[in-house]
């Protein structure tokens, strides 16, 4: 019934709006046809023709007022008057151009960060992962109770893996990936590509099949298989020109061959290496290009306690399986493991669920939020700038309003004027948001740093559209109600008797002025306290580093094949005479190489102990393992704290160098020079006992991290395939990484070098996410006292635009320029005091929210809120000095005369 | 909306849907069948008569077109739609059962 109604009405409400001139028309002809035919009715019964249309007029009883009526049914006249509000703001802001531009660049500029921000976080956060029913997808991560100290990472085992996947029955699957790098063999040269083992059921997980061919089968997972190879679609445009008859041939990496058997469609997502795993790597912002089969080998297959934690599990849980329900059938598995393993003395693993969008994102997202407060708070400040702007506008409306009201209009009608005029406001700075958002997006993303995940999922999709919107017209309503409700209420009689100047209404908007310029100082303060204290923990955080020879230093990656370079002699002799050869390059000062860099992130975890000082496994202090050769520590500027180096002349020694904090830890009290470490070689799982020669300052893994524990040992004790080749140069340091270059590839063509870098991009590259917040909060923070200015100055020039007459009068008196001067400046100050006083308050409960991204500060931090103080009390002196000079030339005279 | 003080409130377009169930007209044509099938009996001003139809008009219970009337003139017939039709046999449904009501009301023998 309803619908059928519609049927008939809204074509007519659309006619009635799109062609009101011909309703109009048909309207008059209709009860003009009236009249005529009841004059003609009153001819024939004899009257005059005047006399006659005079008595057909009289029947309609009030043309006029029925013709309304018609037109009230027909909804005319709300479209005719909204159309006249339209026309009227329209022309309301054309006449103030200056206060248009203001308000729609500012809106423009807020509704821009707010719309670029919510795409990132709408992008990163909100947006499913591209699975189908991805809120079923974990990481399952394994924690070690007693040890969570000494082993934080909690990646899983591949023999606890195995029992889940045999005697759990919450999941549709559970697969385990271990990524790996290899390098591609293409003709005469080679690449580096990133790919990962991966169970055979990972595809079916994800609920993803390939363009090409097909995923691994159950056989093709057994131990010593792993012979087939499936591409990702970038990898095989990249290298194999999009070759569609790929599936069935074989490529080789590494000296084996592999066949491929599938090629993934183009649009799969999977996430990068340095998401999955449970410790930060920070250089591993590699994208996954091949899978091959995880065939795990006999040894990686026994389940234990704490350790070979090598693999990173992925399980999608059954439907109707709640988290908990999945985490008590783990742990009940995890119980049954530590029962049976001996080395477990006591200790137990429990089970760990963490959503795989969660996992990906990480601590993307605290730094998301922050920014999009960030933003929020600069919203608000437009708004309120814009009420305050509007409120002084409409003071010089109030002889407008008041005759609108005397002259019949509602205060409805009234109160509707403002809103058109603040929607208009908000369409065009909403519009131009938007096309702000768009480049500024492109932008945040061309600049974000590698490690905020996702960020190939940010576009600008409906939602964001609709959030743009919402935040445009919210912001409308916000700044453009206040300044109609005060007007609107406005006496219509007291204002139409004396000047604007004098009404209660003028006085009543001046103190709402006051306190919105007030608010205006508090909310940027809070933005200034935030962006300050970040950027002072940016600073804390390269203070930190400052170590690292960053003007002189150049890293070089490279990786010896493994099928070329299986045996320690061979990689020995490769890395001496690269070493020479770097060495007699021009300007190279130092020259060594390690199996990982500092501010790269923490790797290969062992626990460590000593003959002299045994300690059972779960005890045993974990460290990160490092290979070095002489001349590395130099080169990188990492200085020597006690004892001696190992150099070229103890090679063969089984020697080894500690980190300050490991040797603290390991052997508290005690000189851990000369004592022995115990370690079972990787390959052959010899013990080894090496000699403590030195001590070593801590170098960080992660730029705002405090050290890990560290052990060196040198090359000759194990050497590594993959390496960074560090040197301190006095020539040109790109020119020495290009030499480095040649004399690699001069050695052997075959050894890839994934990357050059200099020592300020490594340093740069770990502070980035950091760096990227302190730019964006330092653009908000100066926006916004910008406009906490232009809020200041406008409502002290308006004051002293209307004390112009109470101005003269004391100059008059023979108050002097500099008395002025100082009332209007005083002013103010006491206004952005007030501000001030309140901003402070609320930020020291505010800034809790970013303690956690503060490094090195105190979120009280006296200093900040000190230059935070000085910093608003300039700008707020600067703000009100412009109009309080202008107020000084008032010439008594013309003041007096005034009015 | 004046209404014609002599009318019960809602019964006008009652009048106007029952009137062009009958056949199509215009305002003028329906103004004067109003008076006649009456006798007189209810005023309706002829002013009142159009905002009445432009509210049904509204209502999607008429619909409205030009066309020629018999003095050769254009003007603009009302006809009922099928959702008037049933809004018609609703009203008068209601109409029957209040006359009836107020007419036992009225016949009451007094004591």
């Amino acid at each position: 019934m309803r619908f059928e109604h519609w049927i008939y009405s809204i074509p007519l409400c659309l006619r009635s709006l799109f062609k009101r001139r011909r309703v109009e028309q048909e309207l008059d002809e209709e009860l003009r046809y009236h009249v005529e035919q009841k004059t003609d009715q009153y001819i024939a019964k004899g009257m005059s023709a005047p006399e006659a249309r005079r008595a057909a007029l009289r029947d309609m009883d009030g043309l006029e007022q029925h013709r309304e009526e018609c037109r009230d049914t027909r909804r005319l006249n709300f479209v005719e008057d909204l159309l006249k509000d339209l026309r009227f703001g329209w022309r309301q802001l054309r006449r103030n151009p200056g206060f248009t531009a203001i308000a729609v660049l500012t809106l423009a500029l807020g509704i821009g960060a707010n719309t670029a921000i919510f795409s990132m976080v709408n992008g990163i956060l909100v947006r499913p992962m591209p699975y189908p029913e991805p809120q079923k997808l974990y990481v399952v991560r394994e924690d070690l109770h007693q040890g969570a100290h000494v082993y934080p990472g909690n990646v899983d085992n591949g023999g606890d893996f195995l029992r889940w996947r045999h005697d759990s029955h919450s999941f549709e699957g559970i697969a385990a990936l271990e990524p790996q790098s290899d390098n591609l063999e293409l003709g005469d040269r080679a690449v580096q590509i990133h790919g990962t083992r991966a169970s055979a059921n990972l595809f079916s997980i994800l609920g993803i099949r390939p363009q090409l061919g097909r995923t691994f089968t159950a056989e093709e997972d057994q131990p010593g298989r792993s012979r087939e190879v499936i591409l990702t679609d970038g990898l095989w445009c990249a290298r194999f020109n999009g070759d569609r008859q790929i599936v069935g041939k074989t490529i080789r990496f590494n000296g084996h061959d592999f066949t491929v058997v599938g090629v993934l469609p183009r649009n799969f997502y999977f996430p990068r290496v340095d998401q999955l795993d449970a410790m930060p790597i920070a250089g591993w912002t590699y994208n996954i290009q091949y899978f091959v089969p995880l065939a795990l080998q006999p040894f990686e297959s026994k389940p234990s306690v704490g350790n070979m934690m090598n693999f990173t599990v992925i399980a999608r849980l059954k439907s109707g399986v709640t988290k908990q329900e999945a985490l008590a059938d783990l742990d009940a598995v995890e119980t049954d493991i530590s029962r049976h393993d001996p080395n477990a003395q006591g200790t137990f693993l429990t089970g760990n669920l963490i959503p795989l969008k969660t996992a990906v994102v990480g601590d993307a997202s605290r730094t998301l939020w922050i920014l999009m407060a960030g933003a929020g708070l600069v919203m608000l400040i437009v708004c309120v700038n814009l009420a305050s702007l509007l409120v002084a506008r409409s003071l010089g409306r109030v002889r407008e309003v008041a005759v609108r009201s005397a002259l019949g209009a509602s205060r409805w009608r009234l109160l509707r004027q403002f809103l058109i005029e603040g929607l208009l406001l908000v369409a065009a700075g909403g519009v131009l948001g938007f096309m702000i958002a768009f480049d500024g997006l492109r932008l945040l993303v061309d600049n974000a740093p590698a490690k905020i995940p996702r960020l190939e999922s940010i576009q600008i999709d409906g939602w964001v559209l609709l959030f743009n919107t919402a935040v445009a017209i919210a912001a409308g309503l916000l700044f453009s109600v206040l300044p109609g409700l005060r007007l609107s209420r406005t006496a219509a009689g007291e204002a139409l008797k004396s000047s604007a100047a004098n009404t209660t209404a003028a006085r009543a908007s001046a103190r709402l002025r006051d306190l919105l310029a007030g608010a205006e100082v508090a909310l940027c303060t809070v933005l200034l306290i935030g962006a300050l204290l970040l950027a002072k923990s940016l600073s804390r955080v390269l203070n930190e580093n400052r170590w690292l020879e960053v003007q002189h230093g150049v890293a070089v990656d490279l990786i010896a094949p493994y099928m070329k370079y299986q045996r320690r002699p061979q990689l020995n002799q490769l890395y001496d005479t690269l070493l020479a050869k770097v060495r007699s390059l021009p300007g190279v000062r130092d020259a060594g190489f390690s199996s990982a860099l500092p501010l790269k992130g923490e790797m290969w975890t062992d626990g460590f102990d000593f003959d002299e000082a045994r300690l059972p496994d779960q005890q045993q202090p974990n460290a990160n393992v490092r290979f070095f050769s002489p001349g590395y520590f130099e080169a990188l500027g990492l200085p020597l704290v006690q004892g001696r180096f190992p150099t070229d002349g103890d090679k063969g020694q089984a020697e080894v160098v500690l980190s300050r904090e490991f040797a603290r830890e390991a052997v508290p009290g005690r000189n851990p020079i000369g004592m022995h470490l115990r370690w079972h070689a990787p390959d052959t799982g010899k013990l080894l006992l090496c000699t403590v020669t030195g001590i070593v300052a801590d170098a960080r893994a992660e730029a705002d991290q405090k050290a890990p524990f560290m052990v060196y040992f040198p090359y000759w004790v194990w050497a590594p395939n993959e390496v960074s080749l560090v040197v301190r140069t006095a020539a040109d340091t790109g020119s020495t990484a290009a030499e480095i270059r040649a004399a690699v590839h001069e050695l052997d063509p075959l050894i890839p070098i994934p990357s050059e870098q200099t020592m300020q991009d490594i340093v740069s590259e770990a502070v980035a996410p950091r760096r990227f917040v302190v730019t964006l909060g330092i653009l908000f923070a100066g926006f916004a006292t910008f406009l906490a200015a232009l809020g200041l100055y406008g409502v002290i020039s308006l004051s002293v635009a209307q004390r112009t007459h109470e101005i003269g009068i004391r100059m008059s008196l023979g108050a002097r320029r500099g008395d002025v001067l100082r009332m209007v400046i005083g002013r103010g100050l006491k206004l952005a005091l007030a501000g001030l006083a309140v901003g402070l308050a609320v930020g020291l409960l505010l800034i809790q929210l970013i303690s956690s991204l503060l490094y090195g500060v105190s979120p009280t931090d006296p200093g900040s809120f000190a230059a935070v103080c000085v910093v608003l009390g300039f700008v707020a002196a600067l703000a009100s000095y412009i109009p309080a000079r202008r107020a000084t030339k008032v010439d008594p005279l013309a003041a007096l005369r005034y009015e | 909306m004046s209404k014609p003080t002599d009318l019960v409130q809602g019964t006008l377009d009652l009048l106007i849907l029952k009137i062009l169930a009958l056949e199509p007209m215009n305002g003028f044509a329906l103004s004067q069948r109003m008076r006649q099938v009456s006798s007189g009996v209810l005023q309706v001003s002829d002013g009142s008569l159009y905002p009445a139809l432009h509210k049904l008009e509204q209502e999607g219970w008429i619909k409205a077109e030009w066309r020629p009337s018999e003095n050769k003139r254009r003007a603009k017939f009302y006809s009922l739609t099928r959702l008037g039709r049933r809004q018609l046999d609703r009203e008068a449904a209601d109409w029957s059962r209040l006359s009836a009501a107020i007419t036992r009301v009225v016949e009451l023998e007094e004591a």
